[in-house]
């Protein structure tokens, strides 16, 4: 088993990277994850989340901090453990399947760190393919096999050794719908057996949320927020955060009243508002933005709709409707020309309808308008902001 | 509105957008005349094309080199001797000098193809992985050797160290190294220069496309760099092999170097045996014959050695799902390394040559090296002796028509090899070509004088022996092939679609091609044209063997001055050609780049 004492904990403090060429890829990292547990890396493509976990790797040198697989350092400024000394696997966008060799040899490959006669490997490698069902492809160069039985062979891999850390770098992003969710499960049952230390990187908020135990969103090299998914999903700490996790649109507004809890305020110009929560301060008046997430709105047909008009809601127009099997996804063009997509109903309600969004204030989360996605916390910043109470404000939906 | 609904096509569009004006009524008119000439053009290209083209394809290159071929066994056939069938040329030929030159070449080309797969591997690694300086001259230099014809190189070096030439200039003249020249050791070294462009490039691609997750894969599940080599090396054993087999055949075919080489040396090698049985008088066919047989034997089985072993593995992930290779950040030393090594082989392989062949070119008859012995007194007598003048321009002329030629038929065959639709006459095209690629020129050049020289020409009054035309034919059939693999990738990546795209927005067929595939080709195109152009005006088997009486190509002029011994006109008149060379390589690519449009000139992402 591993060097590092089974499934090791990961810090990494301060870490920056820049490359040769002058590019900024990251800009003092900081976070912890626990022995075992399952942490993705959420973000876009170019904020440095691919080059995060190369760092963790050992497949790329860190400029600036540190990087510790328990207590032992692994990379620092002067200091670089090769990947091959670090006693992980990992399991690539592209696969990696070595061209030349069977999906049997590929597996098997993982087992030579472990210096066990050839019989060993290869009953061992056998086993592990039995397991993920790929017994019957074992002799299949990986040029034979389909995306998905290559990835579950690239699986079986980077599993087979039972290593302490395991780093996933976006395995499903090749993989179409279907697929994408059978092997999740996969990786999240299979890692979970292994009792691995789990880093796995991606750009898709469901699949983050689905795996996770603890998610970071990184955002241009920053880390932005580090949170449990319920956390990150309700709290975000910044307008960045909370639309790369999904939102239905986003709305501006005035704030109108403010309370500690949430309660009836009146509407800017007697017309519509709304209620709804923020993690900062905010004053009277100030302008701001709603961000609304999906499964905060209800919708009505106009006429029929038994909410009261005056209160906590908006009117709108459906533009575009969509089937999902258990219902419909709605895209509404509310009056002031905002758009809020996503928004379901079991009913469906053809383009044209004028229709009535209420909405859970719970779902609506506020940030000044001023707060731009440059809004940056430390890891002291989030600690701190745990601890403070939620504070709801109430805001009138400014009609521009 | 009306005129939008019931004319189809862009004709209809233009009168309802403008009215019927002059002008307007004009434009409509010329579109549909071009429209008029495209459908008749292409129902006569339909109808006759394709006959036309294999009369081409047969006459050019199939029948000259089949019946030259033939003629080894079935002297008869062609009024040579008795025998409708025999086996006796091959057994006299088996022994002597022409086997002991067959065995030199073998042995030769296996140590040129070796250096040269060395090299090539060496600097597609530096230029494809690395970040190390100056990448885009050194590329730039590896398209200069492979422009450099192998007999130039030779000279170049011939220069350096022959009795006369500059080492004795400067009294460093070694008549050991001359004799290492004028042997096994000269022959390697210059076509193992010569091979390494074709290494290079068979390397190139694959060290490029091998992504860096599969080294990454196994650094991350244990394996150190030793394990990286042993695992991926087989990964590169085609690429590997493909670059030994087309340094070996090219330099088992090559005849600039044995041209130079051989007239002084004491090393017979099997292209070299060819030209002497066929320079004799008379001429010995049926030798001739039979060591081109064994060349296409030896170049044919190498050659599907090859094509087995690719079809049996091939690597497909390679440049499929893999991300693009990482560049390699070297530090100082890594990169003083590789400047080093890259600076001495440019300067072995392009540097000694050049400058030898300048510096000889200057210097003045039995002089020592100085400036002050330093003239153009060569390059004057090059254009005050009565010929070399005309060479140069029949040459242009010779090499601007064939690349023109040479573009366009090569044009229909890579099209006629990536159609879907391939079919029987498009397996007969490819296995053609493939066969073309395992031919020598200077094969196709015997084919030419014996074929085009049979009596029964003549008596149906085809009397093209000993023209123009039939060395115009053989520098066409010498340029399809590479013409032909040079087009077959891009017209490949050309997606249909692009077609359909065009002729259901209401183009015709001509039109569409043009519009919606030209421009895309334009590139690829224009570098046909040019390696061809290159290749033609500096191209020597075929001028040496047909070139008409009363007509000397640039080629021949260099190697008969250079056999007399007159080192500093030879030189003169090669450095002259390579400057029209290059120069006219500069010149087309400036008026493209001013003329063309910019859409016309993207290759990939890039603009040229």
């Amino acid at each position: 088993m591993s060097d590092f004492g089974g499934a090791p904990s990961i810090k990494v403090d301060s870490v920056s990277k820049v490359y040769a060429g002058g590019k900024r890829a990251l800009t003092d990292v900081s976070f912890e994850v626990e022995a075992g547990s399952f942490m993705v890396l959420l973000g876009p493509s170019g904020s440095g989340k691919s080059t995060l976990i190369r760092c963790i790797a050992g497949l790329e040198r860190v400029s600036e901090g540190t990087i510790q697989f328990g207590s032992k350092t692994v990379s620092s400024k002067g200091l670089h453990l090769k990947s091959e000394e670090r006693e992980l696997s990992m399991v690539f966008q592209d696969y990696a399947l070595w061209p030349h060799m069977t999906a049997l040899d590929n597996v098997a490959f993982a087992l030579k760190r472990r210096a066990l006669p050839k019989s060993q490997r290869k009953t061992q490698a056998i086993s592990m393919l039995d397991r993920m069902g790929l017994m019957h492809l074992s002799d299949r160069y990986p040029q034979e096999l389909s995306g998905g039985e290559q990835q579950r062979v690239a699986l079986a891999r980077a599993l087979v050794a039972r290593p302490g850390l395991m780093l996933f770098d976006e395995p499903l992003s090749n993989l179409d719908a279907d697929l994408r969710e059978r092997l999740r499960v996969e990786i999240s049952t299979l890692t979970r057996e292994v009792g691995a230390t789990t880093l796995y990187i991606t750009h898709d908020q469901s699949e983050a949320f689905a795996l996770a135990d603890y998610v970071g969103v990184l955002d241009r090299g920053r880390l932005v927020q580090l949170d449990r998914p319920e956390v990150l999903y309700s709290k975000p700490k910044t307008p960045f955060v909370a639309r790369f996790t999904g939102l239905a649109g986003d709305l501006p507004a005035v704030v109108n009243s403010v309370e500690s809890s949430r309660s009836v305020v009146s509407a800017l110009d007697g017309s519509s508002w709304l209620s709804a929560h923020s993690n900062v301060p905010l004053k009277m008046g100030e302008k701001v933005r709603i961000l609304v997430r999906a499964a905060a709105v209800k919708m009505a047909p106009l006429l029929a709709s038994g909410v009261d008009r005056e209160r906590e809601t908006l009117s709108g127009t459906v533009s575009d409707v969509a089937f999902r099997g258990i219902g419909y996804e709605h895209v509404v063009q509310v009056s002031d020309g905002h758009v809020l997509s996503g928004i379901f109903s079991e009913r469906r309600h053809s383009r044209g309808t004028a229709v009535l969004l209420s909405f859970d204030p719970d779902g609506c989360i506020l940030f000044p308008e001023k707060s731009g996605d440059e809004s940056l916390i430390t890891l002291e910043d989030q600690d701190q902001s745990q601890l403070t109470d939620e504070t709801c404000f109430e805001a009138s939906q400014s009609i521009s | 509105m009306k005129a939008l609904v019931t004319s189809s096509g862009p004709q209809g569009i233009v009168e309802a957008a403008d009215g019927p004006n002059g002008h307007n009524r004009r434009v409509r008119s010329w579109r549909g005349l071009s429209e008029a000439f495209a459908a008749t053009f292409q129902t006569v290209t339909e109808r006759i094309g394709w006959p036309l083209f294999w009369v081409i394809l047969v006459l050019v290159l199939i029948l000259p080199s089949a019946a030259f071929l033939i003629l080894a066994v079935s002297p008869h056939l062609f009024g040579q001797g008795l025998a409708w069938f025999t086996l006796s040329s091959f057994s006299s030929a088996l022994s002597g000098v022409t086997l002991q030159g067959m065995r030199n070449s073998v042995v030769v080309g296996v140590i040129a193809a070796i250096f040269a797969t060395l090299v090539g591997s060496f600097l597609a690694f530096g230029l494809q992985r690395t970040n190390m300086k100056g990448k885009g001259l050194f590329s730039v230099a590896i398209w200069g050797i492979l422009l450099l014809p192998s007999y130039i190189i030779a000279v170049g070096w011939q220069v350096l160290l022959d009795r006369g030439g500059v080492l004795a200039s400067i009294n460093l003249f070694s008549p050991r190294l001359l004799n290492l020249f004028f042997g096994p050791a000269g022959y390697a070294l210059i076509l193992g220069i010569k091979g390494v462009p074709f290494a290079y490039f068979a390397m190139a691609g694959p060290i490029s496309s091998l992504g860096s997750s599969y080294e990454e894969a196994i650094r991350t599940h244990g394996g150190g760099r030793m394990e990286v080599l042993r695992t991926l090396g087989p990964v590169l054993m085609p690429a590997l092999f493909s670059a030994l087999v087309v340094v070996f055949a090219e330099s088992i075919a090559d005849f600039g170097t044995a041209a130079v080489i051989a007239p002084n040396a004491h090393f017979p090698v099997a292209t070299y045996n060819l030209y002497v049985a066929l320079s004799s008088y008379p001429a010995n066919f049926s030798e001739a014959a039979v060591i081109g047989w064994m060349l296409v034997t030896v170049v044919g089985i190498a050659l599907a050695v090859q094509h087995h072993s690719m079809k049996r593995r091939r690597f497909a992930t390679l440049g499929g799902k893999a991300a693009a290779a990482r560049i390699k950040y070297v530090g100082r030393w890594g990169q003083l390394v590789n400047l080093v090594g890259f600076l001495l082989f440019f300067a072995v392989a392009l540097g000694v040559p050049i400058l030898g062949a300048l510096s000889s070119s200057m210097l003045k008859p039995l002089s020592s090296m100085s400036m002050g012995h330093l003239s153009f007194f060569a390059y004057r007598g090059i254009f005050n002796v009565n010929g070399f003048g005309s060479s140069i321009v029949f040459s242009f002329k010779m090499a601007v028509l064939n690349a023109s030629l040479a573009v366009i038929l090569a044009a229909v065959i890579a099209r006629r090899l990536t159609s879907k639709k391939v079919g029987v006459i498009g397996k007969l095209l490819d296995v053609t070509v493939i066969a073309a690629i395992a031919l020598p020129g200077l094969v196709l050049a015997a084919g030419y004088i014996f074929v085009y020289n049979l009596p029964i020409l003549q008596s149906i009054g085809l009397h093209l022996y000993g023209t123009v035309t039939v060395l115009a034919m053989a520098y066409l059939a010498g340029a399809l092939p590479s013409s032909s693999r040079v087009l077959v990738g891009p017209m490949a990546q050309i997606q249909g679609s692009l077609l359909e795209a065009a002729r259901v927005n209401g183009s015709g067929a001509f039109h569409s091609w043009r519009k919606a595939v030209l421009p895309l080709l334009a590139p690829s195109l224009l570098w046909a044209w040019l390696l061809t152009f290159a290749g033609t005006f500096l191209e020597l088997p075929a001028s040496e063997l047909l070139a008409p009486p009363g007509v000397t190509p640039v080629s021949v002029a260099i190697v008969q001055i250079l056999n007399k011994s007159n080192l500093y006109q030879g030189t003169a008149l090669s450095i002259v050609a390579l400057l029209i060379d290059l120069g006219m390589i500069v010149l087309v690519m400036m008026i493209f780049r001013t003329l063309a449009p910019k859409g016309w000139r993207r290759v990939g992402g890039r603009v040229i």
